[in-house]
This record gives C-alpha cells, structure tokens and sequence, in this order.
C-alpha cells in the first residue's frame, strides 16, 4: 500500500515536471538568442558591452546575447574554421580587414539600411570608407583606433623644438633629442624609437610612412601601388631606425612600445592611444607631459599630414544569423551616441567614436581622463576624421587581410635593418610576393614608375 | 634473472592459449588504434588529399590541381630557408634537452637533502603554459629591464646590453635556450622513471667487483637506459620539428626568416593568407622528410622496442 | 668516514647548483611577480618593496578560479583516458604475441608525425558533426588524440623493459594473462605509468589551439585561454601575467608532490630481484 502511494506521489511529481517542460518551450522559443564573436578582449571592453547588453535587455526582454571573447589574432582562423561546417556566430566584431573577406565568401549580409537608419552624414567618411565595398557597407563601424607620434613635452621644450610637420622639420628634431645626456660615450635618450620586430606593428608604422609620402599598398582600384616613392618610404624609415632609435628596438614589437612609452630613455614614439593607459595608471605624475601629433608628411605631400592610421572596429552579421530583426536593433542600439560614448570611454583615448553624434555628446568628454587629455583626444579624434582606412588600403581589399597577415610589410622592413638588402631591391621583393599571393588577379600600376 | 628458455620455445599444450592471446591482443590494440584512426588518420588523410588540390578557405570551391602545388613549394625559397631553420633548431635544442635532461635526472636520482622538492621544482619549467613562457622570456629578453642584460651588466660582464632576438644566429641561439629550459623536464623525468626500474643488485654486485662510478654508468645505467633514451629522442625531434607556438610566440620567426621554422610557414601560408592546401602539400613534404631518417634510426640501432 | 662526508657535501652542491642555474629564471618571475609595476621596469635587481596587489587584480578581475576548475576537469579526464587506453594498447603490442604486432604499433607513430595545427580544421569538422563543439568532451576527445601516441610509445618502453619470464612464472602458478598483468606488469611499470599520466595531463593543461578553436562560452575557457588575455596585442599586463604563472604553478607543483613517491619505485625494484 505504502509503496503505491509514493509511487503516486512521484508520478504526479514527474507529470507536473513534465507540464512545467511544456509549457516553458514556447516561453523559451520566444527569446532570441544572439550569438556574438568578440575581438575586444580587454576586460575593461567585455564589462563595458556586457553592462550596454544589460540595458539593451531592459528595453528587449525577449532577447538573449551570448558573447564570446577571441583575440584579435585568432579571430579570422576560428570565424573561418566554424564557417566552413556551418557553426558560424551571427554577429562577430572583427578587425576591419576581415570584411572583405567574408563579403567574398557570401558569408555576410550588407548593412546598408542600417547605416542609412543611423544616418551616413553621422559617420566620418574615413571610417565608412572602410566598410563600403561593391556598392555596399559590409559592417557598421563604431570606433576607431588611431596610431600617432606620442612625445614628452618638456624634452620638447628644454630644446625649444616645434611640432614638425614636414619630414624636413622631423628629422632635425629626432636629432636634437637624441642625446648623450651624461657624457659617457653612449646614447641614453633616444629621438624617435621605432619597432623592428617580426611581427604587425613595423609593418603599420611602414605603412604610415608609405602614405605619408603619396605612396599605398594598393590604389583605389585595388592594383597594387609600389612605387619609387614606397623605395624612398622605407629608406625613410630606415634612417630614422639608425640614427634615432635603440639598437635593442630591433627585438621591439607593439608590446615593448607600450611598454617604453614611460621611459626616459624615449622622446617619442609612434603607438597607438591605447598606450596612453599604461602611463596614466603607473606613471600618473607623467600623464601631463605627455602629447601628441600625427605623423609628418614628405614636403611634397603636405595634404596627408592628418591621414593617419586608424583602422576601425565594426559589427558584422552573418548572411545565416536567425534573428535578423533583433540584430538590427540590437546595432541600432549599441550606436546610440550616448552607447558608442560609454564603451569608448570604458578605454579612454585608445577608443574614439566615428559618428559625429557620439562624439560630440556630452557624456563623452564627462569622462575624467577624457576631460583631462581633452588637446590629445582632439588631435586623435581629427587623425580619426581625415584617417586612411586601416592598415594598407583605400575601402576594403580581398587580400589585405592575407597582405596584413602574411607580415609582408613587416618582413620588408625587416630584410633591409636585418638583411641588409637595398630598398628598391626590398620593394621589388615585396611586390612579387604580393602579386603571387593574389594569384595575378591584379596589375602592378607601380611598376613603370619603379624602373 | 636471465632468461633461460628461449623466446620462440613454447610448450606444445600452450597452442590455444597462444591463439587467445593473439585474439586479445588484437582486441586491444585495435580498440585504441580504433579511437586514434577515427580522431587521426582521417585528418591526415584529408590533408594528404587537399595537398593534390589548390583549396583556399576564402574559396568555395577548388580543383584537382596534382603536383603543382608540390613544384611550387620545391621552387620556393622559403621552403628551404624554413627546412634550415627547423632542423637547425631540432637537432641542437633536442640534442641538448637529452644531455641536459639526462645530467639532471642521474643528479636528482642520488640520495640528498630535500629530493622530493627538488624533483618537482625540475618539473616546473615544462608546466607552464607556452604562450606564456614565451611572453615572459621575450621580456626577460628586453635589453633595458630584461633579466640577462641587467643581471650581465650589474655584474660588470657586458657594457652595451646583448640584443638576445635582434640578429639572426643570436635568436635561434636564445630560441634554443629557451626550448632547452622548457622542455628538459620531460627527458629527465622520463630518465628518472626509468631509472627506478633498474636492478639495484647489478649496481651492489658490480660495487663488490670494485668497478668504478663510470664503469657502473657505461656498463649498467647506459644499456638499461638505451630504449628510453632511443625513443625519447625521437619523440623530442618529432614534436621539436612540429612544434609551432614557441618560436612563433618567441620571435615570429625573425629576425628576417632566420628563425621561420617549417610549421610558422604552414601557419602564414594556411592560417594567414589560408592556402591551405599550401600548408598541406609543405607538411607532407616535411613528414616525408622526417619519417626517412627515424626509420633508419630505427633499422641501425634497432632498440628492442 | 670523512671521505664520504666530503663526496655527499660534493654531492649536495653540484645538485643545487644545476637546479639554481636551471630553475634561476623562474625564482625571477616568482620574484617579479610581487614587485610594484614601477619596480618592475626598474634597472633595479632586487626590489625595494614587495606587494601582493598582483596577485589581487588576477583573482578579483578574472574568473580564474573557472579556468582552473576547468583546465583540472579537462586535464584530469584526459590523463584517465589516455593512460587506459595507453596501458591497454602497450600491454597489447608488448606482452602478447600476434602477427602484424610491430607494424600496428609503428602505425602509431604515423599519428605523431603530423602537426597539430594542420588537424585543426578537419577535427574541428569531426566535433562539429558529432554536436561536441563548445563542450569538455569534445576538448577531451582532441586532448586523448594528441597525448595518446607518445604516451603508449613511451608506455611500451617501460613495459618491454621488464623481464617476460616473471610473468611467466606467475602464469604457471595458474594466473591469467590478464591477472598476471595485473598482478606482476602494473606494478613494476608504475614508474612508467606515473610518468605517461603526468605528460598527459600537463600537455592537456597547456594545451591552446584546439582549446581556442573549440570553446566559445568564457565559463568553459581553461586556463590558456583565460591567461592568453592578459597578452593583448595592445595592452599587455606583464604584472598579473606574471602573478597568474606563479597560481598555475603552485597547485601543479603539489599536485607533483603528492604523485612523487610513485615515481620512485624503491619498493618494486624488489621484486624485479626475481
């Protein structure tokens, strides 16, 4: 009897268990689920979005976003990896340079109403000149990080140097603050350290110089650009690497950089804002002294003194995402001005916001660091407006990704300060490898000039 | 202790229990070779297969394209600048993980004062994570506030800091550091282990004849050790030559290509501009490359394995 | 006497010496790592001041503790797999005897050959059909494909070490083959089984590739995953990376503690007597 009786008791126990399942699936089919692939890592940016998402949540409580966090370097080989078997996000937040690539693959929708919805006149053009691609945005851009010329003003001063402008007035300045300061025979500050390690950053500062002296990896039309003037660019770079950087910035990537910002031994370097965080948190007594300007251009190319680096960060959505209707508004959301202000500010300085609306809105310059910092946050915010679109090219390229990622501008630098190879034979080398990797689908427009 | 029955000799009653123990031997191994083939063969024989083809990843489709890709990567120059590159870091950082490696486990085998720390201290080096030790060594690296030139300057050694990863022979000499320093644990915990199973009367037995510490070492340690040692070794060229984090992490195979070994190739071809049949064909040409000598290895010395 | 007092001191300095010259980098990272950021970048050796605030901000802004439970629970199912599967498979192509014996187990060594980065995508096909993506089991099954080879080669070393006729002797007292394996193999290869376990489970301990390829949910990140984002290509904490180090080598350093004793096999050299 006893034994019935519990048996019972279970069984309604497990009927009720079992309605409950039920009755909760149309419950549960009703929330959106957004998958989101995320390139911003640092903890400050996932705790910025995840606080955003919060709010979004307010607002859609049927929605539902899961995030996942891979560094920068891994995003493009896991995005493509789980795209070939089907297991691709919705959404991802890739470097720029992934676009194009993924546009080719059919893998993504283009946000055109999106960014119309936003309004086109919002977004500085450098930043939706990197997205737009065969008559259409294939991302949203939301921030932009801007590389330039960090310096301490007082060295500045002490000599009583300008900010140069041109790289006839640079290299006098480089010279003069590279010093021997207690007369022992070695140099203890240098001028202007530069990276010369296998890795990205040689090749972005190289790029600089590549468009700072009326030169580019590709042209508008996406055949590839070497010239005699890329020849002189990377001779440029080369001098300055001699005479004013440390023999030990040869081993120096993006990291050591960040890290010798600090350092007395360095008048200036070329880094991005980010940069600016190490010196703030460790060094605060430093922080005033610290300033910035963008990259001087050849004399002969004085409109690209503001054309600087600065590649953008945009949301991307994958052509098989479920939900394309919360996306939309999930994007729209995350672009508020007072949204995009919020999670640039989660890294002050590093981050600035390529619509007009965010960065003019108030709560942007509330921020203490911003507020502070208001004269270099202005010149990063003008290198953002006038900015070329990232690392090596004018709108999306399919093979500047690869181009970035094979390290072909880095290994150029590298073959001259290492190998001690001339420049032009630099160049012609990477020009043949770039030709070989597009497989010669593009001209060499350069070419005629070189000889 | 010695075997008196020859190996081949067995009793004619035995004749089925023989045929179950190859019915059980067959069981097992297959069952292992079974979770391994699934989870290995096929990947291997996918990549063999794309090796024929010009597959991309940013492509959808591709096409039977047969030796091409073989005669373009043969053409290349930085195939062979990347076999350099691997073999001379295999063969000197394996050959001094073995010495090393061995050297330490004969020390921490001896009877002395806090040996069981020090056993798991000598393991430390090969428990942490690569991309780790690959961070913290290129700062201890750094020629400003890195370990070696302050510590060398302080002690009025050197004047101008060393650039440890700035010119070509100095970084594959600081990559092969840095691979010795990491992965010795693993040959001396392996010679360690095997140690233990050394008869200790050999040892009693060869003191009472009078043989002297070397003597003991060459006639006793060295045999009983040759198996372990033969297979470690190989194991430590395979992985060495295979091995992609470290140096990719460390230097990214500059200055130059100087330290560009074959998998950082593999990894810019198929994981950077994603020529992955590339990648594929480059790989098979390697293990092409390897497999012929461990088998020669293996048919020369023969180690009863 | 003397003479023997003078060989053991001889004894204990070379012993420390070696280990200092070996373990030198790593008492500096332990070091470094409770020095305040500025001391760090110092020219200074020794610092003038200790902090743990490190050690802090690696416990309070991550979720280490996750990562570590995860990194154990993966490490230690990987280790349990591949040590059976190894014992079994080594026991098979040592102590039996079989046709084709040599060449199945040289076909092992086809599996080590090949570079783990290039399986990366094909496997990654593999867990994606059988819906293990994003899951422990599925980290474990790669892990097991990538320490099981060298594990059962190195396993068979130990085993074929050990002399057949006490095997023998224990057959004819009427042992099985499976009981004499039990009873006389596994024993005295423990030495060799402690060791194979051990590599198992640090290589899925460090593993990071296919970890990175497959996990997606930060709760499931093990702890290359996790310590891989204090080195961001823009803004590398040297300080905590440095800290993080020391808490993951701290429990691995015990946890070989603990294993230690069965690595040294004074008891089992006994028997081996025979």
């Amino acid at each position: 009897m006893c034994i019935v009786r519990q048996s019972t008791k279970y069984m309604a126990i497990g009927m009720g268990l079992i309605l409950v399942l039920i009755l909760s699936v149309p419950l549960y089919a009703q929330v959106a689920k957004i998958t989101i692939w995320s390139a911003e890592t640092t903890a400050a940016n996932r705790s910025g979005l995840d606080t955003l998402l919060e709010k979004f949540y307010n607002e859609h409580p049927n929605v539902k976003v899961e995030v996942t966090a891979i560094k920068w370097p891994d995003v493009m080989l896991k995005g493509l990896t789980a795209f070939t078997v089907g297991g691709e996000p919705d959404m991802m937040i890739p470097a720029v340079a992934a676009v194009a690539d993924f546009w080719k693959l059919e893998a993504i929708d283009p946000l055109d109403e999106i960014i119309q919805q936003i309004g086109e006149e919002d977004f500085f053009e450098s930043a939706l000149e990197q997205v737009r691609y065969e008559g259409h945005y294939l991302g949203v851009p939301f921030w932009n990080e801007p590389s330039g010329i960090f310096y301490k003003k007082p060295y500045f001063q002490e000599k009583g140097l300008k900010i140069p402008k041109t790289w006839g007035e640079w290299v006098p300045v480089c010279e003069a603050l590279t010093e021997d300061l207690d007369g022992d025979g070695t140099i203890d500050r240098y001028g202007f350290l530069l990276p010369g390690a296998r890795e990205h950053y040689p090749g972005n500062v190289y790029n600089e110089m590549l468009w700072k002296n009326g030169s580019s990896v590709w042209t508008k039309e996406g055949d590839l650009n070497f010239s005699r003037l890329s020849v002189e660019a990377l001779d440029f770079y080369v001098k300055l690497f001699r005479e004013f950087s440390s023999p030990g910035s040869i081993g120096y990537g993006f990291a050591e950089l960040y890290e010798m910002l600090a350092r007395d031994e360095v008048a200036s370097e070329m880094t991005m804002g980010h940069a600016m965080k190490r010196v703030i948190e460790e060094y605060p007594q430093l922080q005033d002294e610290m300033g910035v300007f963008p990259m001087p251009a050849n004399e002969r190319f004085t409109d690209r003194l503001w054309v600087g680096n600065a590649p953008t960060t945009v949301y991307m959505v994958f052509r098989s995402a479920r939900h394309k209707e919360e996306i939309a508004k999930l994007i729209l959301f995350l672009m508020r001005p007072e949204n995009v202000a919020y999670w640039c500010n989660r890294r002050p300085i590093g981050q600035i916001p390529v619509t007009r609306s965010a960065l003019d809105h108030p709560s942007y310059w509330e921020n203490p660091q911003v507020k502070r910092h208001k004269d270099m946050v202005q010149t990063l915010a003008k290198i953002v407006e006038y900015g070329h679109s990232g690392y090596m090219y004018y709108g999306p390229h399919p093979y500047a990704g690869r181009a970035y990622g094979s390290l072909i501008l880095t290994d150029m630098v590298q073959k001259v300060i290492v190998d001690g190879w001339s420049s032009k034979k630099t160049v012609e080398w990477g020009a043949k490898e770039i030709l070989r990797m597009t497989g010669g689908t593009i001209k060499w427009v350069g070419k005629g000039d070189f000889e | 202790m010695i075997n008196l029955m020859p190996r081949r000799w067995r009793p004619v009653g035995l004749q089925r229990l023989t045929q179950r123990e190859a019915i059980l031997g067959y069981v097992l191994i297959l069952g292992v070779l079974g979770w391994l083939g699934f989870l290995t063969f096929y990947p291997i024989f996918y990549n063999f297969f794309l090796s024929f083809r010009n597959k991309s990843l940013l492509s959808p489709t591709s096409d039977f394209v047969g030796l091409q890709t073989y005669v373009d990567v043969l053409s290349s120059t930085e195939f062979w600048a990347s076999l350099w590159a691997s073999l001379v870091w295999t063969l000197a950082s394996v050959s001094l993980q073995v010495l090393l490696g061995t050297a330490i486990a004969l020390l921490i085998n001896c009877e002395f004062r806090g040996k069981g720390p020090a056993r798991g201290l000598v393991l430390l080096p090969y428990v942490i994570p690569m991309v780790i030790i690959a961070g913290v060594w290129r700062w201890m690296f750094n020629d400003v506030y890195g370990f070696f030139n302050l510590f060398l300057q302080k002690a009025g050694l050197i004047k101008e800091p060393i650039i440890w990863l700035g010119s070509p022979s100095l970084a594959m000499f600081s990559l092969i550091a840095v691979t010795v320093w990491s992965r010795f644990p693993f040959v001396a915990i392996l010679i360690l282990a095997a140690l233990q199973m050394i008869p200790q009367d050999q040892y009693e037995a060869a003191t009472v004849d009078g043989a002297s510490w070397w003597q003991r070492f060459i006639y006793i340690t060295l045999p009983h050790l040759k198996t372990t040692l033969v297979v470690i070794t190989v194991l430590r060229i395979i992985w060495t030559f295979n091995h992609f984090e470290l140096p990719f992490l460390l230097t990214g195979g500059g200055p130059g290509t100087s330290t560009q070994t074959y998998p950082i190739l593999v990894y810019l071809r198929g994981f950077q501009v994603f020529q992955i049949s590339y990648a594929s064909c480059i790989s098979v040409l390697m293990i092409i490359l390897l497999v012929v000598p461990i088998i020669l290895y293996f048919k020369i010395l023969k180690p009863e394995f | 006497m003397g003479k023997k007092t003078i060989r053991k001191t001889l004894l204990h300095i070379a012993v420390y010496t070696v280990l200092y010259i070996t373990l030198v980098p790593l008492f500096w990272v332990i070091l470094c790592s409770f020095e305040p950021t500025q001391e760090l970048f110092s020219t200074r050796i020794l610092p003038q001041s200790l902090t743990v605030q490190h050690y802090v901000k690696v416990l309070n802004t991550s979720d280490f503790g996750i990562y570590f439970l995860n990194s154990l629970y993966v490490a230690f199912l990987t280790m349990g797999i591949t040590t059976a599967f190894s014992i079994v498979g080594a026991y098979s192509t040592t102590r039996l005897r079989y046709r084709g014996r040599e060449i199945l187990a040289s076909s092992i060594f086809v599996a080590y050959l090949f570079p783990g980065i290039l399986l990366l995508i094909p496997l990654y096909i593999v867990m994606y059909k059988m819906r293990l993506v994003n899951t422990h089991a599925g980290l474990v099954i790669l892990h097991t494909t990538l320490t099981l080879p060298f594990c059962l080669i190195l396993l068979r070393t130990f085993f074929s070490a050990i002399p057949t006729d006490l095997e023998e002797a224990a057959m004819i007292d009427g042992c099985g083959k499976i009981c004499a394996m039990v009873r006389i193999v596994l024993p005295l290869a423990v030495p060799g089984i402690v060791s194979i376990a051990l590599f198992a489970f640090i290589l899925s301990w460090n593993e990071y590739m296919f970890s990175m390829v497959m996990l997606n949910s930060a709760s499931k990140w093990t702890l290359p995953i996790g310590l891989s984002m204090y080195l961001h290509t823009d803004e590398i904490r040297w300080e905590q990376l440095l800290a993080a180090t020391v808490l993951v080598l701290v429990p691995v350093f015990l946890f070989f503690q603990v294993i230690n004793r069965h690595l040294i096999a004074g008891l089992m050299a006994g028997s081996i007597k025979g």
